[in-house]
């Protein structure tokens, strides 16, 4: 982008190199693991940044991002190109011939989440991988502070009984 | 926070594996930021043209607003002004209690000053054009009422003697008759 910095956008590049992998990651688990969908989540929500870049460089554009990129995935549900279908087994994994541990948790909790309603998992994923409030929670999906809980809740217990041979409860 | 909540944070934060920033993911931004900027300067001209031809069509028909707009009344009639002095009242367009054998307009106007039956003094205010009129109508030939003033040729239509230069073009039989 040459013309960034004449427009006001510079540093843009930068916080995109920087932030990129975990700004990646985090559309990656609000995709339920879907790498094209979370591509283009993330880059819907940096051509945004882009056109905002003047306004949020200074204070926090990475929430910016964040908010833009739950806010998509919540109503994931109502585009049809994003269309979601749980299934019973897992789905084939990019790397079938590792068999490491992580590789295995990983597929397992991304299957997991792929079971969650939108809306629920992006409440999920704010809630623990996000690390954020409750309050912020519903701050960032635009919606009360109940809802919010109530789709964390229901989206943990609904990964609780999913996960429960994964992550043995306490003996 | 339970124990599998912990679990499940700590799943979803192992589970990040590092991602660069590669050039094909670089260009496809730049790709989405070129076609964005397309598509908001196409919104603004658009929303431009719309606000500049609302604009105009709404200089376009404020002018003609009021004549449309405004609400049809009752036909203005025109004002018959007395012209003869003994006609103290205005005749008014109403036609209530009309004479049973007046045609004219100007009967009804006498009506109206409450003189009502045969009048003694039928002021014809029609003027002498009315009464040209009459001598033409077959129908106003039954308006016998008096009359004061010396321009009544048409309460007697059979006698009065027509003009000269009007006789072919009366139908009348009162011309034909006095000549033949």
């Amino acid at each position: 982008m040459g013309q960034a910095r004449a427009e006001g956008t510079g540093g843009f590049d930068e916080f995109v190199a920087a932030r990129w992998s975990a700004l990646f990651h985090l559309a990656r688990l609000l995709c339920a693991g879907d790498r094209h969908r979370a591509e283009d989540l993330l880059q819907e929500a940096l051509v945004k940044l882009w056109f905002a870049w003047p306004k949020v460089a200074d204070e926090a554009p990475e929430a910016y991002v964040r908010k833009i990129m739950a806010r998509a995935a919540a109503r994931s549900a109502r585009r049809r190109w994003w269309g979601e279908r749980p299934v019973e087994a897992l789905p084939d994994l990019p790397h079938t011939g590792d068999e490491s541990a992580a590789v295995v948790e990983r597929s397992r909790l991304e299957s997991a989440l792929a079971q969650l309603p939108p809306r629920q998992r992006a409440a999920v994923v704010l809630r623990y991988y996000q690390d954020l409030p409750e309050k912020q929670v519903a701050e960032v999906l635009g919606c009360p502070l109940g809802t919010a809980r109530s789709h964390a809740s229901r989206g943990v217990a609904r990964l609780r009984q999913i996960l429960a041979d994964v992550i043995e409860p306490v003996g | 926070m339970d124990r599998f909540e912990r679990e499940l944070a700590r799943m979803m934060r192992d589970s990040q594996e590092y991602t660069p920033f590669e050039p094909a993911q670089q260009n496809s931004l730049r790709a989405g930021v070129r076609v964005r900027r397309r598509v908001r300067a196409a919104q603004k001209a658009a929303t431009c043209v719309l606000a500049a031809a609302g604009i105009s069509l709404g200089l376009f028909l404020l002018p003609h607003a009021p004549d449309r707009d405004r609400p049809l009344g009752p036909v203005p009639r025109p004002s018959v002004t007395p012209t003869s002095p003994d006609a103290t009242l205005s005749p008014t367009p109403s036609s209530s209690g009309s004479p049973t054998e007046s045609a004219t307009g100007t009967a009804t106007a006498e009506n109206t000053d409450g003189t009502s039956g045969p009048p003694e003094t039928p002021t014809t205010t029609g003027s002498s054009t009315s009464g040209a009129s009459d001598t033409e109508g077959p129908g106003t030939a039954t308006t016998s009422a008096p009359a004061t003033e010396p321009a009544t040729p048409s309460n007697t239509p059979t006698s009065s003697p027509p003009p000269s230069g009007l006789d072919g073009l009366e139908p009348t039989s009162s011309a034909g008759a006095s000549t033949g």
